[in-house]
């Protein structure tokens, strides 16, 4: 009983797109079938880590990243589709040598992070936001996040982060002693 | 009393233990340079995709693959004829029913019957992703539907269909607990609560990873080499090694980072064991990802359970005196951890409460539905929701205010350490006190004004309060509670410590962190003892099953790293510690005991000069033993490998009493929420924990999973619900259909802590993380002060629809006074 | 859940449960491809109902459990992939003006994944499927 595939079993044709998308500032270029989505492409092929799959539905936004400066999931998006396209990855955000941007240190600092598999796709969300121009209060952070869940942190450190990073005085974590060496 | 008291140990300076000191773990998962299951990139890698049952309960009738084989990739399959032949049935820790066999469980559905939407069939394997999904939907599969059981209180019923026909009965397991004398009491008391019926939901934390399983099989060794977040690696081996007649030393289970488990990726032995066939089968490396909707078939969902035939017996002064219920336990289709939550609740048996008696009767039924699996609060979460639930409804009923009434009841500080009806050991705790900070943070005075303000504008305020307990350390014996032949008892957690070449220190513990920041904490501890600072320690990323440093019952389960994990990781640096000075001894002519170890150096006490630095030891020890004396060499490995152990005796199987836990920990919820009369919307306005567990090691590291572990409970009380249909259909199979709170349906959090230090521990810390359930019973609590008691909150779900229906006045006949 | 709809045809009743007997001429129905009998009668095709996503082709079985002039009884089961769907279809022909008037209910039950995601959606895609199949088989009568 073929279902889905009686195309792929008697088409002659392959299907591949050769593609050529600048991924956290390098040319990289590919060769990928129709189907196969970016969050695939840029983790199996590129070995990008940044970008993760919680979800088949669009909802969980561990694969965000920016798609020409935008913030895009990269799970609703088709590889073919980002030729000719720039893809930054939360392998981005740190210095060459690893320095951890403002943001990355804010999230270290304010314990934002438990398993780590949201942080990439919060980071990517956070610094859209940051760089949005939008009002950075506790209920504009909440809903700039909502379309990334985490379950392990509860989001109230990721909130804390997100503001500290914008420069904002935010309750520390608790035993934090002041001048703490970071 | 069984437990026995051990003297906490110095911990050295104590430069580091104690202090929030920023995770290891965070730099490379910042970066995007953590390696999770399905980030490892491995040469030849195929992929496992399987094909699932549409049917809650039918009979298989037939399976052709041929269309698969067509799928260009395609690389094989493993068919349930197939799986049965090469496999004993998954161990089962309940016993056979009497005079009927006993369940059979294995890694694709057996006996030619499906027992659960999403039960794995066939698991096929191909060269990419796409190609083992195409593969997998071109298997055809013929099914006669069964009737399902869907429900635990149909499946007790006469007529019910069998979902394992040699078991001859859904009940998997049924006991009677009884302590006390709790019918003298409802017949004495001054007051009983009767309540016919409350229902405690199925959800799961449902990490956001889901599971992945990396099988290896190397034909020249004939080894195993698993890959994958395994929250109970020794478990996970041995389920897998009898299972597949294989040598539990030529399985080696690693995992690196892990994307959550909260218990439930304790499952993992049984995809894992279908994976692991076909690599041996094909010869091929492949891996299994497993999709957001597979999870939330058989991810592991958390018990739900029945509660019927509820009473609480209560004096005019405001004293309880016991509670009784019949529970019915919907473990879903397959036991597999369970039996065990109706052992494990019996940790809590008195919840936060002075109760003296107290009488069960549990069965564990099964249903249609996913497996069951630990899920973190695992088993005690909902036998501390129903008491709590009942404390509520009594202070309600007989007209108690609903804090005084909690004070009074709760165990006492000056009680501690306090015996339960069972024989637990409550360790220590400060409930008054912890209650106290918790109406702080909400300002309750404050609140109640606010709640009085809102009268008949439309809104309502409530007010609740959630006790509860995270024990923590378990003594495995407890499973001889269900079935007395099986062999466990106590529990240990296994740490190893070592001094490289060069003089650098790397730690290993058999602990599984998922988040936890277990790498963070064993640095801390370790740094003290060996005088270093906490960057000069290394801790091994994960768990790796080849590096000794594993116990049976290692692993990340039962909030219990904080003394298990940590306490080996201090009796492995003792003995590194031991085997420098004994280097340091020799080099420096000083009796062992006069060295002291203090900022990378092995020093002479008292004497500035005489002193050698960790490299110069590891240098000798490894390149020039010759140089030492030979007892010395012949002892010093510069390798300290050591097992905690904690300190439990066998409970009384017939009364069914004796310690079952070490440590509690204890969590204070209280909040304030405002619901929408015309919508029965919710809204928390304010949120407060207390947690009390003990001697901190690092207060970040616990500050967080209170956090955590109240989202999961925020969110499980208002939004998250592993629905079935009447034809055993999950209604929530991904995240658009199972909501998860996100950040913005989630209030601010307000923390503050209480120390008790557990008199059972190496540092007094208690394990904790769990959290017990907190949020559920504080929000069911507040939403009843809100409602009034016109209508009764008996589920532990409350939606917008449940909330109208209160408010209505629902299941208000449900609940009688006497 | 419960569909119900109603159409008019230029068959007659009896022409419209004759349909049952020739099964062959299925497959000049638009949506049905691939259109075989069984040994005990039972018709396999390949349904691809148009869709809001697209055309989504579907294993089909279907039983004709009664057929006469005044209606027809069928049981439809289709799979897609890890989803299923069975239909147990009531159709009732009265003769009009000119032909027959078709009314139909369907009780369809969703299984696997579609149960889910598919709760919302599935009453309108489901309805207007079996409308465009029953019209187009109708037509041949």
């Amino acid at each position: 009983m073929t279902v889905a595939d009686h195309t792929t079993v008697e088409s002659p044709a392959p299907d591949v797109h050769a593609i050529e998308v600048v991924v956290d500032g390098r040319t990289e270029e590919g060769t990928v079938s129709s189907r196969t989505l970016l969050v695939h492409w840029l983790r199996d092929e590129l070995d990008k880590r940044g970008p993760k799959i919680g979800c088949d539905t669009g909802n969980c936004g561990a694969c965000t990243v920016r798609w020409n400066g935008r913030l895009a999931k990269s799970c609703m998006i088709l590889a073919v589709q980002a030729d000719g396209t720039e893809v930054d990855t939360a392998a981005s955000l740190a210095a060459e040598d690893g320095t951890l941007n403002n943001l990355q240190q804010c999230f270290k600092k304010h314990h934002a992070l438990q398993c780590g598999y949201c942080t990439s796709g919060m980071l990517m969300t956070a610094t859209d936001l940051l760089e949005s121009g939008e009002e950075i209060t506790d209920r504009s952070v909440r809903r700039a996040l909502k379309g990334n869940i985490c379950r392990c942190t509860g989001y109230e450190n990721i909130v804390r982060a997100i503001r500290a990073a914008a420069g904002q005085d935010v309750q520390k974590p608790h035993g934090h002693e002041e001048g703490e060496a970071q | 009393m069984s437990t026995t008291t051990q003297t906490s140990t110095e911990t050295g300076t104590r430069a580091w233990t104690g202090r929030a000191m920023p995770r290891k773990e965070d730099d490379r998962l910042l970066r995007a340079e953590g390696e999770f299951g399905d980030d490892t990139p491995i040469h030849r890698l195929g992929h496992v995709f399987f094909v699932r049952s549409p049917y809650a309960h039918a009979r298989i009738t037939g399976i052709d693959v041929s269309a698969a084989t067509r799928v260009p990739g395609y690389l094989g399959c493993l068919l349930p004829e197939e799986a049965a032949s090469l496999t004993e049935p998954f161990m089962e820790i309940q016993g056979p029913p009497e005079g009927a066999e006993p369940e059979v469980d294995r890694c694709l559905a057996g006996g030619g019957v499906v027992r659960f939407v999403g039960e794995p069939v066939v698991a096929v394997a191909a060269d990419s992703r796409e190609a083992a999904r195409d593969a997998a939907a071109a298997v055809a599969v013929d099914y006669e539907p069964l009737r399902p059981v869907v429900d635990a209180r149909d499946a007790v019923t006469p007529d019910a269909p069998v979902i394992h026909a040699q078991t001859k009965t859904n009940v998997a397991w049924e006991g009677l607990y009884d302590w006390g004398d709790v019918e003298f009491a409802l017949e004495h008391a001054d007051h009983v609560i009767s309540v016919d019926e409350l229902h405690f939901h199925r959800f799961s934390s449902t990490p956001l990873e889901c599971m992945v399983v990396t099988a290896q099989y190397d034909p020249g060794t004939d080894f195993f080499h698993i890959t994958g977040g395994c929250a109970m690696p020794q478990i996970t081996t041995l389920m897998m090694a009898s299972a597949m007649r294989h040598p539990a030393e030529r399985i080696r289970i690693v995992s690196k980072d892990i994307g959550g488990s909260f218990g439930v990726k304790i499952g993992m032995y049984v995809p894992a064991t279908a994976v692991a066939l076909l690599a041996r089968k094909l010869r091929r490396p492949l891996r299994w990802t497993e999709t957001r909707t597979e999870h939330h078939y058989m991810g592991g969902h958390g018990n739900e359970r029945w509660f019927r035939d509820v009473k609480l017996a209560v004096q005019d002064d405001g004293t309880v005196l016991g509670l009784t219920y019949e529970a019915l336990d919907d473990v879903g289709a397959y036991t597999r951890y369970e039996p065990l939550g109706a052992a494990i609740w019996t940790q809590v048996a008195n919840a936060a409460y002075q109760l003296k008696h107290l009488k069960v009767r549990y069965r564990s039924v099964y249903t249609n539905k996913g497996p069951v699996h630990p899920n973190r609060g695992y088993s005690r979460l909902q036998h501390m929701w129903v008491v709590e639930r009942m404390m509520d409804i009594a202070a309600h009923k007989l007209g108690f205010d609903p804090v005084g009434f909690r004070l009074k009841n709760y165990v006492q500080p000056n009680q501690y350490p306090y015996t339960t009806v069972n024989g637990c050991v409550y360790d220590s705790g400060d409930l008054p006190l912890s209650l106290r900070k918790a109406l702080d943070l909400i300002d309750y005075e404050d609140a109640r004004r606010l709640q009085e303000r809102a009268r008949g504008t439309g809104k309502r305020i409530g007010i609740g309060i959630g006790s509860t307990l995270d024990s923590g350390t378990n003594n495995f014996a407890q499973a001889r509670l269900i079935n007395p032949h099986l062999p466990f008892a106590g529990n240990t957690e296994g740490g190893l410590v070592r001094l490289g070449a060069d003089g650098t220190v790397y730690a290993v513990t058999g602990g599984v962190a998922f988040g936890q920041g277990h790498e963070t904490t064993v640095a801390q501890v370790v740094a003290d003892l060996l005088g270093l600072t906490y960057d000069d320690i290394t801790v091994h990323r994960g768990g790796d099953s080849a590096l000794s440093a594993q116990t049976g019952f290692s692993g990340s389960y039962a909030s219990q790293f904080a003394v298990t994990g940590i306490g080996a990781i201090i009796n492995a640096t003792r003995k590194l510690s031991h085997e420098i000075q004994l280097v340091a001894g020799a080099v420096l002519g000083a009796a062992p005991e006069d060295i002291v170890l203090e900022g990378g150096l092995a020093k002479v006490r008292d004497d500035a000069e005489r002193a050698l630095p960790f490299d110069a030891i590891a240098g000798i020890v490894h390149f020039a033993p010759g140089s030492l004396p030979p007892e010395v060499a012949d002892e010093v490995g510069l390798v300290g490998r050591a097992v905690y152990r904690a300190p439990f005796e066998l409970p009384d199987l017939e009364e069914k009493f004796g310690n079952l836990t070490l440590t509690y920990a204890t969590q204070i919820h209280a909040c304030v929420l405002e619901i929408d009369e015309e919508t029965g919307q919710t809204a928390i306005l304010r949120y407060g924990m207390v947690d009390d567990c003990g001697t901190p090691i690092n207060p970040m590291v616990i500050e967080g999973q209170v956090h955590g572990a109240t989202a999961h409970g925020i969110s499980a009380a208002l939004f998250e619900h592993f629905g079935y249909d009447a034809d055993g259909q999950l209604t929530a199979a991904n995240f658009y259909d199972y909501h998860a709170a996100t950040a913005y349906d989630m209030p601010s959090l307000r923390y503050d802590n209480v120390v008790s230090p557990s008199p059972f521990t190496p540092i007094g810390a208690k394990g904790m993380g769990e959290g017990g359930g907190a949020p559920l019973h504080a929000i069911c609590a507040a939403i009843q002060d809100a409602v009034g008691d016109h209508g009764m909150i008996l589920d532990s779900y409350n939606p917008p629809e449940h909330v109208l229906r209160a408010l209505r006045g629902a299941d208000a006949e449900k609940v009688k006074v006497d | 859940m419960r569909l119900t709809g109603e159409f008019t045809t230029a068959g007659s009743g009896a022409a419209l449960a004759a349909l049952a007997g020739r099964t062959d001429e299925l497959k000049a129905v638009a949506t049905l491809d691939e259109v075989t009998t069984d040994a005990d009668g039972a018709v396999r095709a390949l349904f691809t109902p148009a869709t809001p996503f697209g055309p989504l082709p579907l294993r089909t079985r279907i039983r004709t459990e009664r057929a006469d002039a005044s209606g027809a009884v069928l049981a439809v089961h289709a799979v897609r992939a890890q989803h299923a769907v069975d239909v147990r279809i009531e159709l009732a022909f009265t003769a009009g003006e000119s032909g027959s008037r078709v009314t139909w209910s369907a009780e369809l039950a969703l299984r696997g994944p579609a149960a889910s995601v598919g709760q919302r959606v599935a009453r309108e895609v489901a309805n207007r499927a079996i409308a465009e199949v029953l019209r187009g088989a109708a037509a041949l009568a």
